[in-house]
């Protein structure tokens, strides 16, 4: 079916590219699918005319993953589609998707948004809390490597390894970097924690700074009452109360 | 703010309302890199810094998962950093109380973010239906079809501005009538607010993870910087 098709490295580009856009029209029902369905229509108008609608109609079903892993997802579909005209593979393109889609967004969230973004973030903060003007760029940047690194990567093993790909996936244990990431993350928003109430609360002759200690139990206290279904926007409220009282109350005696 | 200030300040709106979610994803769009932009474009970039400081911790343990939608932080920092940059303008005696001014109004403002952020995406189910019927036609081309994902866009990029406009101009009219208004005495809360921020959101974040040892890691980073800057400054 698909001997006309041909992946030059033109096409790759636009698929890639159009990855970009793939949750331009995210929705309730379908998610990701019409995303997925632009970037793969550079590549779908490559096959033969016969049956093309067919097998272009199934990709406007159901797909959902993580938005940086979906160019290996898509890389390994172009290589079985092209695998399906030389050998008739045995996985086609539609099964690898709903077999891998769920597995690479729970993994996917856990590492780039429950792990890396905290970190990131709290690596940009502290920088920004110590002076440093261009931590917003350092933000984006340092969130940007394992990015790129996992999109043109994973593309790239996909097209090339095929099915093969969800090993090089696995190679990196991106579960495990999740938890060591939200390890150092939790680290990293406990020095900024520090440097923010050194900053803003113990001024020189009024708050002393060792009475600051117990501010990591105030915030366990307070990640439980979040936990209880506190709103944020309260608590916010509660703690401007609570160090203004605390502030105040200091400055007096001093 | 002047026309070519509120043009810059939509455009933006626009890029980092898009990057959000529906385009690049790079991350423009987290408060801490929205504020500066905004501040950096509007000639105040430590006021930017400052709003961004405070707010980019605050939503960021809630998770984009599935059909999940965070809060929209990303019009909140935006509003909150023109209004914080407003009020140094308008409100000079008491202009360190302005940027917490900006950041409340714009904190009490934008509950509309979320719904307007379910709109787009409920608007974006049209479109895969017309992505469906168009299938069936012959005589539309794959091409064609496909850039009805575009069009979802133009849902994101309203719902984007129409949340900044719905925190900026009541926001803009509560500074108003505040010109005039002694703030001094503010001053505590403000500068206790800014940091309340940014705790909040720890304890969000932390309140996900596993909680003994990221307690233990947590007070561990905090002894250690508590430390270096105190006992050995």
């Amino acid at each position: 079916v698909n001997e006309g098709m041909k992946l030059s490295r033109m096409l790759l580009c636009r698929v890639w590219c159009r990855l970009l856009w793939l949750q331009a029209s995210w929705n309730y029902e379908v998610m990701q699918a019409l995303g997925l369905f632009y970037a793969l229509t550079p590549a779908l108008e490559q096959l033969e005319p016969e049956g093309r609608r067919r097998r272009a109609r199934q990709w406007l079903g159901y797909f959902n993953t993580h938005p940086y892993l979906a160019p290996s997802v898509v890389g390994t579909v172009l290589h079985l589609t092209l695998q399906d005209a030389d050998r008739g593979g045995q996985l086609g393109p539609r099964q690898f998707v709903d077999m891998v889609s769920a597995p690479y967004a729970a993994v996917g969230d856990a590492f780039f948004w429950g792990a890396w973004r905290p970190l990131s973030a709290a690596a940009a903060l502290c920088l920004a809390v110590m002076g440093w003007v261009w931590a917003p760029l350092a933000y984006v940047l340092l969130f940007a490597l394992p990015r790129l690194w996992f999109s043109i990567g994973g593309f790239y093993a996909g097209i090339r390894q095929g099915l093969a790909a969800v090993q090089w996936l696995q190679r990196w244990h991106l579960a495990d970097l999740a938890i060591r990431g939200k390890r150092a993350a939790a680290v990293l928003l406990g020095g900024l924690c520090a440097l923010l109430m050194l900053r803003d609360v113990a001024t020189p002759g009024a708050v002393p700074s060792w009475v600051l200690l117990p501010v990591p139990f105030g915030i366990l206290l307070l990640s439980r009452l979040v936990r209880r279904g506190l709103p944020v926007p309260l608590l916010v409220g509660l703690i401007t109360l609570v160090l203004t009282a605390f502030w105040l109350w200091f400055g007096e005696t001093a | 703010l002047t026309l070519g200030e509120g043009a810059i300040c939509l455009l933006l709106s626009l890029l980092c309302g898009l990057d959000r979610t529906a385009a690049v994803q790079s991350m423009i769009c987290r408060p801490l890199t929205a504020a500066a932009l905004v501040g950096w474009a509007l000639g105040l970039p430590l006021v930017g810094l400052e709003i961004g400081v405070a707010l980019e911790l605050v939503w960021l343990g809630r998770l984009p998962v599935g059909a999940a939608i965070p809060p929209d932080d990303t019009q909140m920092t935006l509003a909150a950093t023109v209004l914080a940059i407003l009020g140094v303008r308008q409100l000079p005696e008491a202009g360190a109380v302005a940027p917490a001014v900006g950041g409340l109004l714009a904190f009490c403002l934008s509950f509309p973010g979320r719904w307007l952020d379910h709109w787009a995406r409920q608007r974006n189910l049209r479109l895969l239906m017309a992505a469906r019927r168009a299938m069936t036609d012959e005589e539309r081309s794959l091409r064609e079809i496909s850039r009805y994902h575009l069009r979802g866009l133009l849902h994101f990029a309203g719902a984007s501005w129409c949340g900044f406009l719905l925190m900026v101009l009541p926001g803009y009219a509560v500074l108003r009538l505040l010109v005039g208004v002694n703030l001094v005495w503010a001053e505590p809360v403000a500068k206790m607010f800014l940091l309340a921020c940014p705790l909040a959101g720890m304890a969000g974040i932390l309140s996900g993870w596993g909680e003994r040892s990221t307690w233990r890691l947590f007070s561990g980073g905090f002894g250690l910087v508590w430390l270096v800057t105190v006992v050995w400054p």
